[in-house]
């Protein structure tokens, strides 16, 4: 019981000051005078208060400069103002920008390449095209080793890339196979057809990748690169940032 | 800055970044008689409290890039108590007898009524004040004596405070509360101080 009269005590008379300035809280204004309104003790203690303020104010009024402490062009020369380190700024906005840059690369990337292997096969091809900038992609994002399968072969130069194996095979990346490396014989006899018409194999696997030249192909090499450019200058400008 | 206007201290500290002089010295002339005032009473000393506003106004110019807006007067009462804290160190450390046991200068307490007081009584009584009130505040540990310098002389709010101080704002309300109670213990102890201020109030 004592330790709370002591408590309690010891609190209000932490208050004092806080009141006496206009510092208190809401809640501990409230709950300061309703002890001031049961407290004598308290109202002492605040008017002695006020009474130490007023005479430190009117006691120590503010001086006027013994003499002027205003800065010589010489002094100014003297201690030139420091502008903002450039490095460390420039480092700052690289690191902010290439930071955006890269993931909003990445991010668009990903849109891209989920579109594109789960939407139509109408441009099922560029993923065959386009194996040059999964494995860039897959290097960006070490999800996978680069796979970039040579086999020599001119007709079929693109293996299946880390990211397109990771993709669940689709009807579309089977069409983007050439005829040659694939067993489906309804797949064959599809070919086959298109062969009848006119057209060789060799001609039909060169097809798609002409077309995607300046397709979605060409769209996710230019991604992958910002996006690996973008990750490189972030690394660059972190430690150029951390060791500024 | 247009003229006949008179121009803000952010304004004038975008004219001093951009290598105006003359903005900047706008800004300690008007500010320079506050932060003399503060520093005579941390550190106790004329002599060493000129040296130590000059050169807040230096390190003030110097640092100028590192303001990135805020209130400019608390930047620079903060430059200025860090100042007044590294004087008292090295006085500290050179084991110099600090005048915060007497009433600092002996022309400190003239100095601080030369603005007003018609009358010699009222003068001397002032004076005596002024002297004793001097004591009190120089009585205080260095951290109580600067808040309630920057609360009471120059009205800083306990926010305000914490940010010039560096010191939570818990560790200020403490530092004021313990401080005006040595005060208020200090002028119950010397009656004749508060009858002196009531006369001189009247």
């Amino acid at each position: 019981m004592r330790i709370f009269e002591r408590f309690r005590k010891h609190s209000w008379h932490d208050d004092v000051s806080a009141y006496v300035d206009g510092e208190l809280a809401p809640a501990d204004l409230a709950r300061f005078e309703a002890t001031l309104a049961s407290t004598p003790e308290a109202r002492d203690a605040v008017a002695a208060e006020r009474d130490a303020r007023a005479i430190l104010a009117s006691a120590l009024p503010d001086l006027t400069a013994p003499r002027s402490f205003a800065l010589t062009p010489e002094m100014a020369a003297a201690n030139r103002p420091a502008r903002v380190p450039p490095v460390a700024g420039q480092a700052r906005f690289f690191s902010r920008a290439s930071g955006a840059v890269s993931v909003m690369a990445a991010a668009a990337f990903f849109v891209v390449l989920v579109v594109d292997t789960s939407g139509s096969g109408g441009d099922d091809d560029a993923l065959q095209a386009a194996g040059g900038a999964e494995s860039l992609t897959s290097m960006a994002e070490s999800a996978a080793g680069p796979d970039l399968a040579d086999d020599g072969s001119s007709e079929d130069p693109l293996a299946p890339s880390g990211a397109a194996t990771d993709t669940e095979p689709t009807e579309a990346t089977d069409n983007a196979y050439s005829t040659e490396d694939r067993s489906d014989p309804d797949e064959d006899a599809r070919r086959n057809s298109t062969d009848a018409a006119g057209e060789t194999s060799a001609l039909t696997a060169l097809e798609p990748e002409d077309r995607t030249t300046g397709g979605l192909g060409a769209v996710k090499v230019i991604f992958a690169i910002v996006a690996l450019a973008a990750a490189a200058a972030f690394v660059f400008t972190r430690r150029l940032g951390g060791t500024s | 800055m247009v003229s006949g206007q008179v121009p803000a201290d952010d304004q004038l500290i975008s004219l001093s970044k951009d290598g105006n002089l003359a903005a900047f010295n706008t800004l300690v002339e008007r500010y320079q008689g506050p932060l003399f005032s503060l520093c005579v009473r941390l550190i106790g000393s004329r002599e060493a409290a000129e040296d130590a506003t000059q050169e807040s106004f230096l390190s003030a110019y110097r640092n100028l890039h590192r303001f990135e807006g805020g209130n400019v007067r608390s930047w620079l009462f903060r430059i200025a108590a860090n100042e007044c804290k590294d004087e008292l160190r090295r006085r500290s450390r050179k084991d110099l007898a600090l005048s915060l046991d007497r009433p600092a200068d002996d022309d400190h307490a003239a100095l601080d009524v030369a603005d007003s007081a018609p009358g010699l009584q009222r003068l001397v009584e002032q004076s005596e004040l002024a002297r004793a009130v001097h004591e009190a505040i120089a009585a205080l540990p260095e951290d109580q004596r600067l808040v309630i310098l920057l609360v009471d002389l120059h009205g800083f709010d306990y926010h305000e405070v914490a940010s010039i101080t560096g010191a939570a704002l818990g560790t200020v309300k403490s530092r004021v509360s313990r401080a005006r109670a040595r005060l208020r213990e200090y002028f119950l102890a010397n009656p004749e101080l508060v009858d002196a201020y009531r006369r001189l109030e009247k």
